[in-house]
């Protein structure tokens, strides 16, 4: 075994398999859409190499430019409200509360269940005639403060982003609690021991001792939001008056509904530069603390 | 950009140019040949022409129609035996291209008019039907229906099926509350301030989808310019700046500021908005004819309350009452290359009037063929005044985004959604229209 772990020849023998599959389904095509991003070109007729003008169209597009703040929102608003709120569900769950796999699998199955059932799910409960939320808000005498939440372009965005951030609570919690439920007891044991009790438990020896999942989490969660398309496409489809365009579903409607292919990859590739971007910030970041 | 965009024309222009002496030198011999050719067929040996089209799945409306034409055809034609080959309608439209770009387009084949089959047309890859359709096969189509099938003055394909916006009234809700049933835009003011004062959203309408919104001005646009106007303005032949557009416009806009549209309607999908509309609460309702078939539905809390009728029209507009909007798109076309023109024709003709005939009989759309005779007394009500409408129609023009499709499209749908938010004025609508490029 040694012996093949030492040869250089051997060890590429065994990774090319997966390499080819990888370099043809993941490299290969981020380079072709650069190569489209520097073109004119409908899908059909002659591509016309523009050079870097697509990107300059791109930083004056206020579609693009509106639905970039869009996602930077978003990845801030996983960040610092999604995850807090996964993590503290983790930590109680983790310290042994009576039905915690009951709650643990109710925190889980919006996770589980597809996109579009959550986005149709949303949109009934949305929805400004009889939605459960207006419905709601009119039983409680709240009448003022009923909306046509995904209708109107000033509570669309927030309306949106309110299942997004929902429906991956209970991922990243899992994640959490797998981690913590990993550290040994007699970590816990020798902490109460020196008189730690609950929330001092938490901060001195969970929360370090899960720090790279956190890392992780923060960088799924950020990553995630930056390439977000499929709930805002069912929800809102970037709409109202383009409120909640966010970047993927501007470049789906530019290549797929506007035959612009070569503009639209050029913002594939503006995302594709924005996650690697993050993922290694979020890196550095951990790593200095 | 600009500069681009004319080199991207010059290419597609030389690309038409050398296409177009190919296909010359194709159909010379075999246009001269027509009549001797032809009946060396029938007498002699038996010719196969390829038919591609996408119904592929049991699902489709137009599947078994399709079986069944092809079916009769090769039974009454022993001489000229038809081939299909189906594909699912995504990969088809890739396949088309390939075909298409490798000049091996099958002799028949289904594709969809205006946007979709221009570069076809300018790079040679279709035969002009012109010089087939004198034999009255002209005067059996629905007028304007070639509109959106023709390409700089030649027609490629047929059609064999269309929908028409329709106006939708709730006939009950208009008796119930007293309210005149508008035949003008005046009275439709009227009506949708006299219903939204008694707490009822006049209008429904899925503004989420963007094109159900565009219907509302389109409509307005043909009412107020005619359906030359609206289609000169479309291929680039008048300006978009023009009065009546922006008169169009801004009834439009008088519309939404009377809060005429349904409450939170940015929001909700055409679905949505037909199933509002089937609960019987909304009064009026535009869109497709389709819409009669679930009306007319046992579960419609509407069945017999509704009445169809052409949009309303605008007193002192340029626009013919009988002016539709209306959108033939699917069609087939014949291939430039094919070793047989003459029989290709022959059955593009047979297929499309048997298709119009059948897709009518069982509602999947409406008959773009005026020679169809079928039992009636089976047909959807709605429907039968829909066609009974149409067949005298004087103009139809496409919804504008299918038109333009595209960039060009897309831009439209957010313009009149900006118009109706109140986000832009009717001049400013008009002056963004007329800087798209065609």
């Amino acid at each position: 075994m040694d012996r093949v772990m030492s040869n250089k020849k051997a060890i590429a023998v065994f990774t090319l398999p997966a390499f080819a599959l990888y370099f043809v389904i993941v490299i290969l095509p981020v380079f072709v859409s650069f190569y489209y991003s520097l073109l004119k070109w409908d899908g059909i007729s002659a591509r016309l190499f523009i050079g870097l003008d697509n990107y300059a169209t791109l930083f004056q597009d206020h579609v693009f430019l509106r639905s970039l703040w869009n996602s930077l929102l978003l990845a801030f608003l996983s960040v610092f409200v999604q995850l807090p709120i996964a993590l503290i569900l983790a930590l109680v769950l983790a310290g042994r509360v009576k039905g915690s796999r009951f709650y643990r699998t109710a925190y889980f199955i919006p996770v589980v269940m597809s996109t579009v059932m959550i986005g149709q799910l949303w949109m009934k409960i949305y929805h400004p005639s009889f939605g459960l939320l207006n419905t709601v808000l009119d039983g409680l005498g709240l009448e003022s403060w009923t909306r046509e939440w995904l209708g109107n372009e000033n509570t669309a965005l927030g309306a949106a982003f309110a299942p997004i951030i929902w429906q991956y609570i209970g991922y990243h919690m899992l994640l959490f609690y797998a981690a913590a439920k990993s550290i040994s007891e007699d970590l816990y044991e020798a902490a109460r021991i020196d008189g730690a009790t609950g929330a001092k438990v938490a901060w001195y020896i969970t929360i370090p001792l899960i720090k790279p999942m956190l890392k992780v989490s923060a960088i799924f969660a950020v990553v995630g939001s930056l390439k977000l398309f499929d709930l805002i496409y069912v929800l809102t489809n970037g709409g109202p008056l383009h409120a909640t365009e966010v970047p993927s579903t501007w470049m789906f409607n530019n290549i797929f509904r506007q035959y612009q292919y070569g503009y639209g990859s050029s913002m594939a590739i503006i995302i594709i530069l924005e996650c690697l971007l993050f993922t290694v910030l979020i890196q550095r970041l951990f790593k200095s603390e | 950009m600009m500069a681009s965009l004319v080199l991207v024309l010059a290419i597609v222009a030389a690309a038409c140019s050398s296409g177009n002496g190919g296909s010359q030198g194709n159909a010379g011999p075999n246009g001269n040949a027509n009549g001797s050719g032809s009946q060396q067929g029938s007498n002699e040996e038996t010719i196969t022409l390829t038919l591609w089209h996408i119904f592929s799945s049991d699902a489709d409306t137009f599947k078994p129609i399709v079986d069944a034409a092809v079916a009769k055809w090769n039974a009454e034609n022993p001489t000229i035996q038809v081939k299909m080959e189906a594909t699912e309608n995504e990969a088809y439209k890739t396949k088309l291209k390939t075909a298409a770009a490798a000049n091996e387009l099958p002799d028949i084949f289904f594709t969809w008019g205006a946007g979709f089959s221009k570069p076809f047309a300018e790079g040679g890859k279709l035969l002009a039907l012109d010089d087939y359709l004198n034999d009255g096969t002209r005067d059996q189509l629905l007028e304007g229906s070639l509109s959106n099938l023709s390409y700089g003055g030649k027609v490629y394909g047929l059609p064999y099926t269309m929908y028409v916006g329709t106006f939708f009234v709730n006939q009950e809700l208009f008796d119930q509350h007293g309210i005149k049933v508008p035949e003008n835009y005046d009275e439709l003011l009227e009506a949708v301030k006299a219903f939204r004062a008694k707490g009822i959203d006049p209008i429904a309408v899925g503004g989420k989808d963007l094109w159900p919104s565009m219907f509302y001005y389109n409509a307005l646009a043909l009412r107020e310019g005619g359906s030359q106007l609206s289609l000169d303005a479309l291929n680039g032949n008048a300006s978009f700046e023009d009065p009546a557009f922006v008169r169009a416009a801004e009834k439009l806009q008088e519309l939404a500021s009377a809060d005429a549209f349904m409450k939170g309607y940015m929001g909700i999908t055409r679905d949505e908005s037909e199933a509002i509309f089937i609960t019987g609460t909304i009064p009026m309702y535009y869109n497709g004819n389709w819409v009669a078939t679930i009306l007319e539905s046992e579960d419609s809390a509407v069945k017999g309350k509704v009445r169809v009728m052409n949009f309303p029209i605008v007193n002192g507009g340029a626009g013919e009452a009988n002016e539709w909007i209306g959108g033939i798109v699917d069609t087939f076309m014949v291939s430039a290359n094919t070793q047989y023109p003459d029989e290709s024709v022959q059955f593009l003709k047979y297929l499309t009037e048997y298709m119009s005939n059948e897709g009518y009989k069982v509602g999947a759309g409406l008959p773009t063929w005026k020679t169809t005779v079928i039992d009636e007394s089976s047909i959807n009500p709605l429907l039968k005044d829909v066609v009974d409408m149409t067949k005298s129609a004087t103009g139809i023009v496409p919804p504008w985004d299918v038109y333009l499709e595209g960039h060009q499209a897309e831009m439209h749908k957010n313009l009149v959604a900006e118009l109706m938010a109140g986000k832009i004025t009717p001049e400013e609508f008009s002056a963004k229209m007329e800087a798209l490029e065609r």
